[in-house]
């Protein structure tokens, strides 16, 4: 599919780009357990479809066609919203696009678009925008509040220029984008960036120190067992912890519930009998 | 019980608002983090450094957190808005403060729960008012009626919490002998693991794992701060796009979940 022809456009830029804000704005905000976002969804295109259905009847069909189940990822799932807008587009020019295709489509695209986007937009690059601002705010420095801010400021673009980018190329773009492999690089590169500073904050953050010490009789100085290992490598203790809950969270699908209560009742008893 | 503490509670019940209509779409999450939260609060409580170590301790257990499927695991800003109010006003430190957030946090995640199943009723009445053509309605059941609930579901149990707690929280920790209270100390210092532990297996590719142990011996090592290891770490980010090869050229389908 090439680009659209403009002269046959009913919607202006300004149309698709107030969508996606209103779909930023609401994209969760009347989410439910059964169609998730397809309320919203449907809220966020109201205006532009009234403009291509002016008939009530065909206007309720469209709403109602667009409020079916829908859950994605808000940011780089946008790009699925702006490719159903631009599909909207084209049946009320009269193309022959029916209802089934609209939304298979568009149930076929939002799993893994939720996909790319839980993983790029939440697991990464939120992590990276908050572990900077805890960096500063462990020191006290009020920068921590803008450097949690970048977050939501570069997700809104980005989401923007999806929305666009899937309105002006139909549905071939996100086949498109899944094919190029463009998308597979970006997530690895950020994915570099995150592990690095991940590991710099558990080095900082995470620690622990044994006190236990053994005196052997043809020594006078006691032997600490910390010391031993400070003298391997620096941070093996809390990297030995870090490897663990991992482990475990990964077995128990990140469900830490109980693993909060396990760290902190081994802690107590730890602290009792004066290991750490 | 002084009108300050009323008014703070207020405060920190309207906070909670904001950070949990999910009105805009991630903005409204980022109000609720623990860092802002800290910032705001530490702010309004005439304490602000203190306020953001506080809210940059709870943010270490809580940066990794994600809502797969809408699925709400522990909600920080919860935690965030009533431990920190309460570590301020009874000069809890950090460790203890992170420790105590815990419970909160988990209340928080009950209330998601409870959200995602009241709001059935605005599906069931926006297709109604479809039916009807009454399209202003559907936009009001759409917008303002969810958002007023959330309102009241998330206001009402932080306000109380801060209103409850400050007292109890002081009569406990008189309480508490010495080898607990280092017990949880030292709990708070190995909580964040579990932050950082979801953060790495949700950017899940085990081929460029050895990234997380540079960065973490870089620290260990060297000395860095986290800010010095992320400009070392854009820089091989930004090496490794435009010089490394295409690990997967065709298709991937399943990057979310590829462990």
């Amino acid at each position: 599919m090439t680009e659209k022809d403009s002269s046959k456009q009913l919607l202006t830029k300004q149309d698709v780009n107030k969508a996606w804000t209103k779909w930023w704005l609401y994209a969760e905000v009347s989410s439910n357990d059964v169609v998730f976002q397809g309320i919203p969804h449907m809220l966020s295109i109201m205006d532009p479809l009234r403009k291509l259905y002016p008939d009530d009847e065909d206007y309720k069909d469209a709403l109602s066609r667009n409020s079916q189940f829908y859950n994605t990822e808000g940011t780089i799932g946008a790009v699925v919203n702006g490719m159903t807008l631009s599909m909207e587009e084209e049946r009320a020019m009269g193309e022959n696009v029916p209802d089934e295709v609209i939304y298979s489509i568009r149930t076929a695209l939002m799993g893994p678009m939720a996909g790319i986007g839980d993983s790029l937009i939440w697991g990464t690059s939120k992590a990276i925008a908050l572990s900077i601002a805890t960096t500063f705010a462990l020191a006290g420095n009020v920068l921590a509040v803008p450097a949690a801010l970048l977050f939501p400021l570069v997700t809104y673009f980005i989401g923007r220029w999806m929305y666009g980018l899937g309105y002006d190329l139909g549905r071939g773009a996100v086949m498109n984008m899944l094919k190029s492999g463009i998308m597979d690089k970006i997530i690895t590169a950020s994915g570099i960036l995150g592990l690095m500073v991940m590991g710099a904050l558990s080095a900082e953050n995470v620690g622990l120190e044994l006190m236990v010490e053994f005196t052997l009789a043809n020594t006078a100085d006691p032997i600490s067992i910390q010391g031993m290992l400070d003298s391997v490598a620096p941070g093996l203790l809390p990297l030995g912890i870090i490897g663990l809950v991992y482990l475990y969270l990964k077995k128990n699908n990140n469900k830490y519930g109980t693993l909060i209560l396990l760290i902190i009742v081994l802690a107590l008893v730890c602290s009792f009998f004066g290991i750490v | 019980m002084e009108l300050s503490t009323i008014l703070i509670a207020a405060f920190c019940g309207f906070w909670q608002v904001l950070s949990t209509t999910d009105y805009g779409y991630t903005l409204s999450d980022t109000l609720g983090q623990p860092v802002v939260v800290g910032g705001v609060v530490g702010l309004l409580m005439g304490d602000l450094a203190q306020g953001l170590v506080l809210g940059g301790s709870l943010e270490l257990l809580y940066l990794g957190i994600i809502y797969p499927g809408g699925v709400v695991p522990a909600c920080a800003s919860s935690a965030a808005l009533v431990s920190i109010p309460i570590a301020l006003a009874t000069g809890l430190d950090a460790g203890a403060a992170t420790v105590l957030a815990v419970p909160f946090g988990l209340l928080g995640a009950a209330l998601w729960t409870v959200k995602g199943a009241v709001f059935n009723v605005w599906t069931v009445r926006v297709n109604k008012c479809l039916e009807k053509k009454d399209f202003k309605g559907v936009r009001i059941n759409a917008t303002i009626l969810p958002l007023l609930t959330s309102a009241v579901i998330f206001f009402v149990p932080v306000f109380l919490c801060n209103i409850l707690g400050s007292e109890l929280v002081l009569a406990v920790i008189d309480s508490i002998p010495e080898w607990a209270m280092h017990g949880i100390e030292v709990a708070g210092s190995l909580l964040p693991a579990i932050g950082f532990s979801i953060a790495v297996s949700l950017i899940g590719k085990k081929e460029i794992m050895p990234f997380f142990f540079i960065g973490y011996f870089i620290v260990q090592y060297a000395g860095f701060g986290a800010i010095a290891v992320a400009i070392f770490g854009a820089c091989v980010a930004v090496l490794y796009y435009f010089l490394g090869n295409n690990p997967t050229s065709g298709a991937s389908l399943s990057t979310g979940d590829e462990q």
